[in-house]
C-alpha cells in the first residue's frame, strides 16, 4: 500500500512537473491571445481581467491602419524562397559530405563554425554589403540590396545553410551506400542516382530542415530590422512598429503578434507527423 | 490516452476555441441584437465543439491503444 502511494506520489509529481513547464511556454501564447481580443480599457489593468467582451478592434486596426498582411506577404515570399534555396544548396552539399567525405570533415566543421557566433556580430559587414550592392545597376535589377528582399533571402540562406547541412549529413549517412551501388549497376548515372533513390529516401530529413529553416526564417527579427526599412519588411518588423512615440499599443501588438504566429503554428500542427518521423528517421541503427 | 496525446489534443481545441471567436466575432455577432447575448453564445458554443473535439481525439487514442494491443496478444499467441 505504502509503495503504491510513493509511486502515485512519483507520477503525480512527474506530470506536475511536466504541466509547470508546458505552463511556461503556453501561458505567453494564451495571454496574447487574449489580450488580441480585450477592448482596450481592459489590457493595462491590474489585477488582470479575464471576463470581458470580445472584440476584433485590435485586428482591425492592425490589418487595415496598419496593412499587416503587407508584412505577412513580404515573410511568406522572404521565408519560402530562403527555404527553398537552403533545402536544395543544403541537400547536395550535405550529400557530398555524407557520401565523398569532402575535406575530411575539417570544412564540415568550418561551416559549423559560423553558427558559433551571434548574428549581432555579422549584421555590420552585412548591411555595409547589401547598400554597396544596392547602388549597382546588378543589385537593383536582382532586388539585393538595403529593404529589398533579396538581402533578406541570402541573409537568412548564409545564416540557416550550416544548420540544414548539419541536420542533412546524418540523415544522408543513414541511408545505405549499398542502394546507390545497385542503382549505379542498373546504369543510372549519378544525378539520377541522387533524384530517384537518395533523395526520395532522405524526405523525411529534408522536409523536417525545410520546416525547422521556414520557421527559424518566420520569427527572425535582427537582420530584418536592421536590413529592412518598409519596403521589404517582415512581421517581426511590423509587430514592433506599434511600439509608437504616444506609447506602445498593446491591443493591436497582441493582435499583430497572434496573426503572426498562428500560420506558422496550423503549418506545423500539420506537418507534426512527419516532423516526428523525420526527426526519428535513422534513430535506430540496426 | 497518454498525456502526451491529451496534451497535443488539449492544445489543438484550444485553437479551435480560438478560431470559432475569430469567426463568431467577424462573421455572426452582427446577427445579434444584444452583444451579451452574442458573447454568451459564443462561449458555449466554442466549448462545445472545443470538448467535443477532445473527447473524439480521445476515444479515438483509446481505440488505437485497444487495436495495438490485439494486434500484439496476436502475435505472441501465434508467436507460443
Amino acid at each position: 500500500m505504502l509503495q503504491r502511494d510513493s509511486s502515485f506520489a512519483k507520477e503525480a509529481l512527474r506530470y506536475g512537473l511536466i504541466v509547470l513547464v508546458l505552463g511556461f511556454i503556453v501561458f505567453p501564447i494564451f495571454w496574447m491571445i487574449v489580450t488580441s481580443f480585450k477592448p482596450a480599457a481592459d489590457i493595462m489593468v491590474s489585477p488582470p481581467r479575464f471576463l470581458f467582451t470580445p472584440t476584433l478592434e485590435n485586428y482591425y486596426h492592425a490589418i487595415y491602419d496598419k496593412n499587416f498582411l503587407f508584412y505577412i506577404k513580404n515573410t511568406l515570399f522572404i521565408s519560402v524562397a530562403s527555404t527553398i534555396l537552403v533545402v536544395v544548396a543544403g541537400s547536395l552539399a550535405a550529400y557530398s559530405f555524407a557520401r565523398y567525405n569532402v575535406g575530411d570533415g575539417h570544412i564540415l566543421f568550418f561551416i559549423l563554425s559560423t553558427k558559433m557566433f551571434p548574428a549581432i556580430a555579422v549584421i555590420l559587414p552585412y548591411f555595409l554589403i547589401f547598400r554597396d550592392i544596392g547602388k549597382t545597376d546588378a543589385g537593383r535589377f536582382l532586388g539585393i540590396g538595403l529593404d529589398q528582399p533579396g538581402a533578406l533571402i541570402i541573409s537568412y540562406t548564409m545564416f540557416n545553410l550550416p544548420f540544414a547541412i548539419w541536420l542533412l549529413v546524418s540523415f544522408f549517412q543513414d541511408i545505405p551506400r549499398e542502394l546507390e551501388h545497385s542503382a549505379r549497376l542498373d546504369g543510372l548515372s549519378r544525378l539520377k542516382v541522387l533524384r530517384k533513390v537518395v533523395f526520395p529516401l532522405a524526405a523525411p530529413g529534408i522536409a523536417v530542415t525545410g520546416v525547422f529553416t521556414l520557421i527559424f526564417c518566420w520569427n527572425e527579427f535582427l537582420f530584418a530590422y536592421i536590413l529592412t526599412r518598409k519596403a521589404a519588411s517582415t512581421v517581426t518588423v511590423g509587430v514592433e512598429s506599434f511600439f509608437t512615440l504616444q506609447g506602445i499599443l498593446w491591443g493591436p501588438v497582441a493582435a499583430a503578434a497572434t496573426i503572426s504566429v498562428l500560420p506558422m503554428m496550423v503549418f506545423v500542427l500539420a506537418m507534426q507527423r512527419y516532423m516526428v518521423r523525420g526527426l526519428t528517421f535513422g534513430a535506430v541503427r540496426g | 490516452m497518454s498525456f502526451s496525446q491529451a496534451w497535443d489534443a488539449g492544445f489543438r481545441a484550444l485553437l479551435l476555441y480560438v478560431g470559432i471567436v475569430f469567426v463568431w466575432l467577424g462573421l455572426i455577432e452582427g446577427l445579434f441584437s444584444s452583444q451579451s447575448t452574442s458573447v454568451v453564445v459564443m462561449n458555449v458554443v466554442a466549448v462545445a465543439i472545443a470538448v467535443a473535439f477532445f473527447l473524439r481525439a480521445r476515444r479515438r487514442a483509446v481505440a488505437e491503444r485497444a487495436r495495438a494491443e490485439a494486434e500484439v496478444r496476436a502475435l505472441v499467441e501465434e508467436h507460443i
